[in-house]
């Protein structure tokens, strides 16, 4: 069970993570999409910055990454990540609540290079109760 | 020329159709860093009450994005996209699952466009109330 408490919680990001060449590569191949994509044309690509975050905060709110389903997600671009920039996760939980057995999360991360938000993102995460 | 000139509300945009296989699976897993067995493993999917291995509903949603940056063709960018995962992709192994995108304008407000998108895949919406917000790029 998720305290109702969490809501307003934050995580500040510890580290920061570089956008590089082989991070898109691998995104843009795994889709299908040409090689010369670039990120601007990749709405989804901070994924790639945010979810091993929400991975991290899990633990810490004791609930089990395992049984994690993805309930709905947002991206909102102020401008769009770049190559070799250093990108820094915080992340806030804004809603908690608990519908038949599942304990449902929405988590928003905003991704930072230095003090620029540049992609604002919202996670709802489902957590599947024990059956 | 992008598919989004000249458009108004209610336009129809071309469906596009992306074939899903395990191969696809395994290498978003990877890219992303989602490697939850759900999406790579078969005995253990089954083993927590799926049908068979489930695409990430980010990768659906990926998909999406791809449909959009087709459309876009360079001239717009997606400044805002919002999925809901409805319904499981299910990927078995040694064939390929259609996913089908098809959009339509919902909105345009002082140069930003909205437009709605329909995800199917095996006759089933599998993304709900999918919108995107695009502009000129």
């Amino acid at each position: 069970m998720v305290a109702p408490d969490l809501v307003g919680r934050k995580f500040l990001g510890t580290q920061t993570q570089r956008v590089n060449q082989s991070v898109l590569a691998a995104f843009t191949t795994s889709i299908g999409e040409n090689p010369d994509t670039q990120i601007s044309q990749l709405p989804t690509f901070p994924i790639c910055f945010t979810l091993n975050e929400a991975e991290r905060i899990a633990p810490e709110l004791g609930l089990d990454w395992s049984r994690v389903v993805h309930g709905d997600q947002r991206f909102i671009h102020h401008r769009f990540l770049k190559i070799d920039e250093e990108v820094r996760a915080d992340s806030e939980i804004e809603a908690v609540k608990s519908m038949a057995g599942n304990e449902i999360l929405t988590l928003r991360s905003d991704l930072f290079v230095g003090d620029e938000l540049v992609t604002s993102t919202w996670s709802t995460l489902v957590f599947r109760g024990q059956q | 020329m992008s598919a989004l000139t000249g458009i108004a509300i209610g336009t129809e945009l071309p469906t596009q159709t992306f074939q899903l296989d395990r191969a696809m699976l395994s290498n978003y897993a990877k890219a992303s860093g989602d490697l939850n067995p759900i999406h790579l493993d078969e005995a253990f999917a089954k083993n927590v009450g799926l049908p068979n291995v489930i695409a990430h509903g980010m990768l659906t949603m990926a998909l999406a994005g791809k449909a959009l940056n087709t459309w876009c063709n360079k001239e717009f960018k997606v400044v805002e996209i919002f999925a809901r995962f409805t319904k499981p992709v299910v990927v078995e192994a040694n064939s390929t699952t259609a996913l089908e995108v098809s959009g339509k304008i919902g909105e345009i407000t002082e140069g930003k466009i909205r437009v709605d998108l329909t995800v199917i895949s095996n006759e089933q919406k599998v993304l709900g109330m999918t919108r995107a917000f695009v502009v000129k790029a």
